[in-house]
């Protein structure tokens, strides 16, 4: 569970103050999988970086009552000189896992053969792509973070991600912001908008749907 | 003279300019005439007024209309027709408060006029008295129940104002009357939508079609109904039927764009879409629509992909919510990362480079060789301290180095994992303790090469009071780490510390008896020297290898002192500015 109580979170853009949480509260519950729908510029990711505690609010509190993942396919944490092994090596040591079993996971969910030990900056950035991902899912989290869920390799490659999400969904849940319904619905049971500075909050996903086209004013009347 | 001006208003089209040059001269000469004071030709001029005012409104121009208007109604206030026809051309002309008023005075000659009604409604509307405006229209309804326009204009004037449930209980009274038009269901059916009832708007929508079945707009607004019902299929074929009425309707082939992403078919959308940024090439809503269509004709191939993840949550079974962890937990997970980045930045520093873990090693080696080659020379063969200036240097060598590369190696270390700091696990003060390990880490491995070195070569490395240089190597570890997270917090602000920080460690150098014993110096300038807490750690550090060297001004108390408080104020500034460093700038 994670629970989000009067939380306010604004930074400061070149055109002024931006609230993307204005005294806020909403949770999210155990077992669902939620996406977070919004327009551009809403502040969807630093939604995300929010709940996964990379940022803290101005005022009010979060409390996470579950491991939450960093957004998966997050590749910054990668040091160059470093070999993919040793870079997931270290992940897998921070988050207090066995470090063998995941790199035995994600040497063989990232395809990168002989490459997964040499230095990460000779990799091309699909490679660095496939390893960031196969390093998120080799983690175990409670709830793993999406952000918009972006070409990561063919289809072949987005199948095997589909096919370990489904896997976990038994013990994780997965909490996604994106600003297209179709991916939200291919993820979530739940869903949520994010406007004014408040998460709108919608048990079922298609009532989300509905109201989040009105917002946008994709249809004419 | 009327003659003229009856012809004026009955020719038309006349040219504009000319009619106004000879209205102007009927305005001139009746100008004339009134100031000759003809009274009994009031209401011949009343009746020239009017027709003027008549027949410059159907020129067009209310503004030169008005005048006349208001002299018609001034000169016979008693007439209704006068004053209705005046409040119409004061409306025209943008006045409408005055319309207002000569509307009222018509009315309450004519009470039952309900032209006049909605006349007055109509710039009371304009005026922002909207509430007003309804009950007018209302009461000319009520007046003439047969006419269902005004039922119709009372209901627009009420959904205007918001009170849609107001205007859709208002329009079912006007279909129950009489004989409704298609366009009265459509009205319906869009207020409905407003007071969010789409099964009841679609009903509505259906009669409207019954009604007109060839009007493409209804089948439009159907489709749309049906779309936010997500009845896709239905949806397509009412647009679809649109589009058959009127080819040319855009925002009913915009529309078809919706419905096909909404059945799925996103490469039929795209044909749609660019059928219909060819027609209109220069409308940023379509160009913008085609943008959508590449962005979901990308997402939902992944979206495909992913599509059995929400089935699966759904089949998943309820689950407790993890405990929340212990400080036991909480310290465990420091220490597990602490110690990852220690390895992670022995491992990552040199990369693949050989020859830069190799200078690390020989740098302090070189170092030290060099002083003792130099001053060899210069001071004749004896070190200021014990027989070997190898050895001598490496006393004060070693204590510099670890102060130093605590100080900058820390003052960089959390802009170096800036983008660690997004894992939440890791903390700003985790890398600064990791670097702080893995600086006294390297100098006790040079140490030991050095102790090796000076074996092999003869020289005694054992000191006399290991006390003595295992406190001075923990005090200058206090004072560098603090220093060094003081240094991390100061580097966020900009590079204009880091140059004044590369100048202190610098003159620190020459400040701290490295290369000498301040007992070479004047007193006075020993005097100045003692205030350098590092100074009194090197000569800790020679205590602690020469048995005879008991420097008097030494006073290690103060130096501890100020190797504490780095340490607190450092980690104060730390945790102070945790929140900013995870910051991404």
């Amino acid at each position: 569970m994670i629970d989000f109580h009067n939380v306010t979170k604004r930074y400061r853009t070149h055109s002024g103050l931006k609230h993307v949480l204005d005294r806020a509260s909403f949770r999210f519950e155990v077992g669902h999988n939620y996406g977070i729908l919004g327009g551009n510029g809403a502040g969807k990711s630093t939604l995300l970086r929010l709940i996964a505690g990379a940022e803290y609010p101005n005022s009010g509190r979060i409390r996470r009552q579950v491991r939450v993942s960093f957004p998966v396919g997050f590749g910054g944490t990668f040091h160059g000189y470093l070999s993919g092994r040793l870079n997931t090596t270290f992940v897998a040591r921070v988050y207090g896992q066995d470090p063998d079993r995941v790199n035995a996971f994600v040497a063989d969910f990232s395809e990168l053969g002989p490459y997964f030990d040499m230095p990460v900056q000779t990799y091309s950035s699909g490679m660095v792509a496939k390893l960031a991902f196969g390093l998120s899912l080799a983690i175990d989290f409670d709830v793993y973070l999406v952000d918009e869920v972006t070409e990561v390799g063919d289809a072949r490659f987005r199948l095997k991600c589909a096919e370990v999400f489904k896997e976990r969904m038994a013990r994780s849940d997965i909490i996604m912001v994106s600003h297209n319904t179709h991916t939200i619905k291919a993820y979530c049971d739940r869903a949520a908008i994010l406007i004014n500075g408040q998460l709108e909050m919608f048990d079922h996903i298609d009532d989300a749907m509905r109201a989040y086209r009105d917002v946008m004013g994709a249809a004419d009347a | 003279m009327r003659d003229e001006l009856a012809q004026n208003a009955d020719s038309t089209p006349v040219d504009p300019g000319i009619a106004l040059s000879r209205l102007t001269e009927v305005a001139r000469r009746e100008a004339d005439r009134q100031a000759a004071g003809v009274a009994d030709a009031a209401l011949q001029d009343a009746h020239d007024h009017r027709v003027a005012s008549g027949a410059l409104l159907q020129e067009g121009d209310a503004q030169l209309a008005l005048p006349h208007a208001l002299q018609a109604t001034e000169l016979v206030p008693g007439n209704a027709e006068y004053a209705h026809h005046a409040g119409i051309v004061a409306a025209a002309a943008g006045d409408h408060a005055k319309a207002v008023e000569l509307l009222t005075r018509a009315l309450q000659l004519e009470p039952d006029n309900t032209h006049m009604l909605r006349c007055l409604a109509y710039s009371a509307e304009q005026l922002g008295a909207a509430a007003i405006s309804a009950q007018l229209v209302l009461r000319a309804y009520r007046t003439e129940p047969g006419n269902p326009n005004h039922g119709i204009e009372a209901a627009y004037i009420l959904a205007r104002m918001g009170r849609w449930s107001d205007a859709v209980g208002l329009l079912r009274l006007v279909i129950e009357r009489g004989p409704a038009t298609g366009d009265v269901h459509r009205a319906l059916s869009s207020f409905l939508v407003q007071d969010k009832n789409i099964a009841a708007a679609l009903t509505e929508i259906d009669k409207a079609i019954a009604l007109e079945p060839t009007r493409a707009e209804f089948h439009l607004h159907r489709s749309w109904l049906l779309t936010q019902l997500g009845q896709s299929q239905i949806a397509y074929e009412a647009v679809e039927e649109a589009i058959r009425l009127d080819p040319d309707l855009l925002v009913a082939r915009r529309h078809m764009v919706t419905v096909l992403v909404e059945k799925g078919d996103v490469s039929a959308a795209m044909r749609e879409g660019a059928a219909l940024l060819a027609r209109a090439p220069d409308e940023p809503e379509y160009a913008s629509c085609m943008r959508y269509l590449l962005d979901v004709r990308d997402s939902s191939t992944i979206a495909k992909d992913f599509n059995s993840v929400a089935a699966a949550k759904a089949l998943a079974p309820p689950r407790a919510p993890a405990l929340p962890s212990s400080l036991r937990q909480a310290l465990q997970l420091q220490n597990r990362v602490i110690m990852a980045l220690v390895l992670r930045d022995i491992r990552g520093r040199y990369g693949e480079s050989k020859i830069g873990f190799f200078w690390t090693l020989m740098e302090p080696f070189i170092h030290v060789g060099f002083l003792a080659v130099v001053f060899q020379f210069t001071m004749h063969g004896t070190p200021p301290l014990g027989q070997n200036f190898f050895f001598f240097y490496f006393t004060g060598v070693m204590p510099y180095l670890l102060l130093s590369h605590l100080i900058l190696h820390i003052g960089h270390a959390v802009r170096g994992i800036r983008p660690l700091l997004q894992l939440p696990v890791i903390m700003p003060s985790d890398a600064i303790l990791a670097k702080a390990i893995v600086e006294l880490f390297t100098t006790a491995v040079i140490f030991v090469l050095f102790s090796v070195l000076f074996a092999a070569f003869g020289i005694n490395p054992i000191p006399v009071h290991p006390l003595d240089v295992l406190g001075a190597f923990a005090l200058v570890w206090m004072l560098g780490t603090g220093l060094g997270a003081m240094c991390a917090t100061l580097f966020e602000f900009g590079s204009l510390g880091e140059q004044f920080v590369n100048i202190i460690v610098r003159a620190a150098y020459f400040a701290s008896g490295i290369f000498y014993v301040p007992a070479m110096m004047p007193v006075w300038v020993r005097n100045i020297l003692v205030y350098n807490p590092f100074l009194h750690l090197i000569d800790l550090m020679r205590r602690g290898y020469f048995a005879d060297y008991q420097p008097a001004w030494a006073d290690v108390p103060y130096a501890a002192l100020v190797a504490l408080f780095s340490l607190v104020i450092g980690t104060a500034l730390i945790l102070a500015f945790r929140r900013s460093m995870r910051t991404i700038k």
